[in-house]
């Protein structure tokens, strides 16, 4: 008998694997069939199903960690261009972060809240790191009221850096999501992709912040005019924290954000408190 | 009838516990394997003739999962059966010491049969298996089992060690 069984074994064991698998199944099917669900043969097998839970587990567990760390990068991205731009930006720099936004058929407007208690007048330009965003138009206590590009109220002299035209750029009503120069004599040089900023005249805003680019033009129906389409470089939806430009700025250069390594030392940890919601970058 | 059973039962118990908690268990992913005890112990109270017929019918569960590797286990349980029987007869079958040691030898010896068909027959990767993974997983069988039957004896009040052979 021993004999029998070591041969059957064997000649098992040596099988055609077609073969082996018909065994198999039919074992399975037959023979075996109460310990079907202990040996982890179907999806409803004690080991598969705790194996399962262990694996979403740990995918829940990677993905929250995933979520943390891309956050953190972003916020961290974030704060090297806010570190940038707050350093080469001229006047005195009020952070200040944005607690409510509206968006809808008047234009955008949204409420900031100032790190710090600040007499803020109104008409104050209000800047990101991108360009500028807009300008203050009330203050109530340590938050500002501001109104945005997009808005019926915006009438801006501003200035094509590459030609050196000058025009007043206001909201488009056809396009909400566009600002529009009026009226620009129809041989005057705007190319798309030509950077837009401030011209410095009137008072209120500074020379050089950048407002946005050149989407393109069209030709009004009557007279030698056209319209010029500018795609603003400042987001209302994309903004998180913000500046008001106080002080003397009229000799503003233009802002652009740049390596803030070296910076980091001649800032305050106290210029940014309040304003974000993790750790803030330390000399 | 009602013993056949009781093993059956028993066998059940086991692949659960090899399939769930075993598993955890392990150290450099060595996991003990209770079915050598299961049946080492089988033949150590009943006889070779329970023994290969557990041994064989308890090899194709296992073998079923991996229809490749069909009989590998029936064949290496059987050894294992034969292997008891046979030296039992010329040893002190009470002594726990010699239990021990035969336990090691033949669960030794189904590792070597295993590992011999898992890289088949090549000379480096059987020694570098049987190091790795052999005789690590003889020693934890052996400790693991012996633990276990310990506890067992001792929950169901028996008298003497579940592998003290009488």
């Amino acid at each position: 008998m021993p004999a029998l069984f070591l041969a059957v074994s064997t000649v098992l064991l040596l099988l055609p694997l077609r073969t082996q698998v018909a065994v198999s199944s039919f074992l399975e099917l037959t023979l075996f069939v109460p310990y079907r669900y202990a040996v982890g043969w179907g999806p409803g097998s004690l080991a598969a199903q705790a194996e399962m839970r262990r694996v979403a587990e740990g995918a829940a567990r990677e993905r929250w960690r995933e979520d943390r760390v891309s956050e953190r990068v972003q916020e961290n991205r974030r704060l090297r261009r806010l570190v940038g731009f707050r350093r080469r930006s001229p006047g005195t720099m009020v952070p200040a972060s944005i607690v409510a936004r509206q968006r809808g058929r008047l234009g955008e407007k949204m409420i900031a809240e100032l790190s710090r208690s600040y007499d803020v007048p109104s008409g104050i330009p209000v800047l990101v790191p991108e360009g500028l965003l807009g300008w203050t138009v009330a203050q109530h206590g340590r938050q500002v009221e501001i109104e945005c590009l997009a808005h019926p109220n915006a009438g801006l002299s501003i200035l094509n850096q590459r030609s050196r035209q000058e025009a007043i750029l206001r909201w488009s009503l056809e396009r909400r999501d566009r600002l529009v120069l009026l009226d620009v004599p129809i041989q005057s040089d705007w190319r798309v992709g030509d950077r837009v900023v401030t011209s410095g005249l009137g008072t209120i805003f500074p020379r050089g912040l950048l407002v946005g680019r050149v989407l393109g033009e069209r030709r009004e129906p009557s007279g030698p005019l056209k319209r010029v389409f500018v795609e603003p470089a400042a987001s209302a939806a994309r903004a998180e924290e913000l500046f008001l430009l106080l002080g003397d700025s009229r000799a503003s250069e233009e802002l652009y954000p740049i390596d803030a390594d070296e910076l980091l030392s001649g800032l305050r940890v106290d210029d940014f408190r309040g304003l974000t919601s993790g750790p803030v970058p330390t000399p | 009838m009602f013993e056949v059973v009781r093993m059956a039962l028993l066998a059940f118990v086991l692949l659960i516990s090899q399939t769930t908690w075993l598993p955890r268990i392990a150290v450099f992913g060595v996991i003990p394997d209770l079915f050598v005890g299961f049946v080492f112990y089988i033949t150590l109270r009943r006889g070779a003739s329970w023994g290969l017929w557990t041994a064989f019918f308890l090899g194709l569960l296992i073998d079923v999962e991996d229809p490749q590797r069909l009989g590998l286990h029936s064949l290496a349980y059987c050894v294992v059966v034969l292997a008891v029987d046979r030296w039992l007869r010329n040893f002190d079958r009470t002594s726990p010491i010699v239990l021990f040691v035969l336990f090691f030898v033949v669960t030794l010896i189904s590792e070597l049969i295993r590992t011999i068909w898992f890289v088949s027959g090549a000379p480096l990767p059987f020694i570098t298996g049987l190091f790795r993974w052999g005789i690590p997983s003889a020693i934890y069988t052996v400790l693991c089992v012996s633990l276990v039957s310990w506890f067992v004896s001792k929950v169901l009040g028996w008298k003497s060690w579940v592998l003290h052979a009488s």
